[in-house]
């Protein structure tokens, strides 16, 4: 390890926790909490930006990303804000834990990342220590050394302690406990309609009140035109909006989502937020073609990918449901889920996105289009696409029955030994 | 490097803009083929030609175009232009100097004040960045091409001293096309940015094809100028625009 030392002015601010910056356009990043996606992203997801995740037709994986999306925030300390219209939120059922939540989770607005350090350096493994500084996608290696990389900023406690990308784990829960010491807003929008409805039918635009109130909690120390006040230190606001432009989000204007997409690219610019979007977009189809808006809709966010599942896109519910009672999944969860399709990559303060340099998984152009996931028992992965082997594993392998009906040779028949006779290297 | 020297001679602009004063250039992408690639070269054109700029944004803020400029090897600190913000109406004054808008367009009722303002600047060229932005504001056509046509004969008026007018909007579905034909109809030069038809590339971006406008042909020296039909390829720092099949990467 080097002894060099940047030498930082000690007025310069520090960053937000668990931001990293991006070298190539000097955008601030925050994790999504899947280590590959953050890498197809190229870093991760700027603050400032809108990432859309076109959802899968009748499955439920888009929800794993953004109960990822809201565990980092909690891990991190970032404060939460969840907009949600169809369907309730129970974080301490829905979102994925980390090893040592119950004693390293940070409280909102403070940093706590050494207990983090300390409650994971327990648990880690020691392996050939050879291999501890290879590049991976996934684990927490890759993002504890970038945090010691020079170009990543200013050193500061806040930055290298909170880990940029913690390591979720789908089988484990988040203790009610740190949930409510985390800063989560939840804004439900049965309630908004219910008000609309009762108050001010008039205009009927949920979106309005949405933004309003986006508006309002940015204002609320996150924007980027208000100074701080002394001894204060930046956090960062994650926005989820789930399932935005379902029937649930209630307006009078198709057109609605365009404005509200609109609006909240002009708030967000000028803010330390970064928001997550899930679009059902297979409700904007007609004859299996999509509608026109969803292309400008895709336009109006700075990145835009698509989840396409194996077994909802082109399967009939009741054979969905087959399938699951016959086991079908189970036997397949080697396999794939699914394909992940990038549609547009962020590219702001920059010509081009930064991932044709950062990603490992990703190398633009043609590439764009072999990325699959999968969903194990404990994490969702990006992986690339390829085929499996040609005849499968299984045939591949010997049957029990025909392994048990060959004859079996006498004990200690072997290469130059004589059959009945007891091998003098036998040991 | 700002400015795309290929693109200039196989257009024949010898100074990377439009050859003729007071002219319309009106520059089309989609999603996977953004025509915000363009605009630097058209800010590097102007600046070359010691033209001041006035550049209005409904998509992105100031610092955006800073930093793009800034890898391009130009800083807009020692140019003449004037950044409009029309994404969002915010106060902005406590942006530090380099990155602060000189001029916030606000609502509509507000907009007399803006022509005033811009009517007031010398001769200068002016790049619309997202147009199409009016119409996801809920805006109608009307309102859009109102904003368009005032700012078409700002630029008109000025067109002796070398003004000319860049638009740049998203033409990709039926909700923007109206408004695309309607701006072809008050442009001389289209320029029209479209994904490969062939297919997704690692070494070409798209296809970037060159065409007259209607008013074209109002133009004295309007038989100059030949379609033209180019691939290019996004950089970081750089856009290179090649023949179709000549691609210095490839070959």
């Amino acid at each position: 390890m080097s002894s060099f030392k940047k030498r930082v002015p000690a007025s310069q601010p520090k960053p937000p926790p668990a931001t990293r910056i991006n070298p190539h356009s000097a955008q601030l990043l925050v994790s999504t909490g899947v280590p590959a996606l953050d890498d197809v992203l190229g870093g991760g997801l700027p603050v400032g930006g809108v990432l859309l995740i076109e959802q899968d037709r009748q499955t439920g994986y888009s929800n794993t990303l953004l109960s990822y999306f809201a565990s980092q925030a909690i891990a991190a300390g970032h404060k939460l804000c969840i907009v949600n219209a169809d369907r309730d939120v129970n974080l301490a059922s829905q979102l994925p834990g980390w090893a040592g939540v119950s004693r390293s989770a940070p409280e909102s607005g403070t940093s706590t990342g050494a207990e983090t350090e300390q409650g994971g350096a327990g648990d880690k493994m020691q392996i050939a220590w050879r291999y501890q500084n290879l590049p991976r996608v996934d684990g927490r290696e890759a993002d504890t050394q970038s945090h010691s990389e020079p170009s990543a900023g200013p050193p500061s406690t806040a930055a290298t302690d909170t880990p940029y990308c913690e390591n979720f784990d789908l089988s484990m829960r988040i203790p009610q406990k740190v949930i409510d010491r985390a800063s989560v807003d939840i804004v439900d929008g049965d309630a908004i309609a219910r008000g609309m409805s009762g108050t001010e039918n008039k205009s009927g635009d949920m979106y309005r009140h949405v933004l309003e109130k986006i508006s309002a909690l940015i204002d609320d120390g996150f924007s980027s035109l208000k100074p701080l006040p002394p001894n204060a230190e930046r956090n960062i606001l994650r926005i989820e909006l789930r399932s935005l432009g379902s029937g649930f989000w209630r307006s009078s204007d198709p057109n609605a989502i365009l404005a509200f997409l609109h609006g909240l690219r002009g708030l967000l610019r000028y803010s330390y937020a970064a928001c997550v979007i899930s679009f059902p977009a297979y409700l904007y189809e007609e004859a299996g073609v999509r509608l026109p808006i969803v292309r400008r809709i895709e336009h109006l966010c700075d990145a835009v990918i698509e989840l396409e599942s194996f077994e909802g896109s082109n399967a009939t519910p009741s054979s969905i449901v087959a399938r699951q009672i016959k086991g079908e999944a189970a036997s397949n969860s080697q396999e794939y889920h699914g394909f992940l399709h990038i549609h547009k990559l962020p590219r702001l303060n920059s010509l081009t996105a930064s991932m044709g340099r950062l990603s490992i998984l990703h190398t633009g152009g043609g590439s764009a289009n072999n990325l699959a996931f999968r969903l194990r028992r404990k994490k969702f992965s990006i992986e690339t696409y390829h085929l499996p082997i040609e005849g499968g594993v299984t045939e591949r392998r010997v049957p029990a029955k025909e392994e048990s009906n060959t004859p079996r040779l006498p004990s200690g028949a072997g290469c130059g030994s004589t059959p009945g006779r007891k091998d003098p290297l036998e040991f | 490097m700002a400015t795309y020297k290929t693109l200039s001679s196989s257009l024949n602009w010898s100074t990377g803009l439009s050859p003729t004063p007071g002219t319309t250039t009106l520059i089309a992408g989609g999603l996977g083929s953004e025509g915000s690639v363009l605009i630097p070269h058209f800010l590097n054109s102007a600046f070359e030609n010691k033209q001041p700029v006035i550049l209005i944004s409904f998509t992105q803020t100031y610092n955006h175009y800073v930093h793009i400029l800034r890898k391009m090897g130009v800083n807009l600190l020692n140019h003449q232009i004037q950044f409009v913000n029309a994404l969002r109406p915010l106060d902005l004054t406590s942006l530090p100097p380099a990155t602060r808008p000189h001029f916030t367009l606000g609502a509509q009722d507000q907009w007399p004040r803006f022509f005033e303002w811009l009517a007031e600047q010398p001769p200068s060229v002016v790049v619309i960045d997202g147009l199409c932005s009016l119409l996801d504001q809920g805006r109608g056509l009307d309102t859009a091409l109102s904003f368009f046509t005032r700012c078409q004969s700002v630029v008109e008026s000025g067109g002796l001293a070398g003004a000319r007018l860049v638009v740049n909007m998203f033409v990709d579905d039926e909700g923007t096309e109206p408004l695309a034909y309607a701006v072809v109809r008050r442009s001389h030069y289209v320029l029209s940015f479209e994904a490969l038809s062939s297919g997704a590339s690692s070494d070409v971006s798209g296809q970037l094809t060159a065409v007259a406008g209607h008013l074209l042909c109002q133009l004295p020296d309007s038989k100059s100028f030949k379609p033209t039909a180019l691939h290019y390829k996004v950089s970081d720092t750089t856009v290179q625009f090649f023949s179709p099949g000549q691609s210095r990467i490839v070959l």
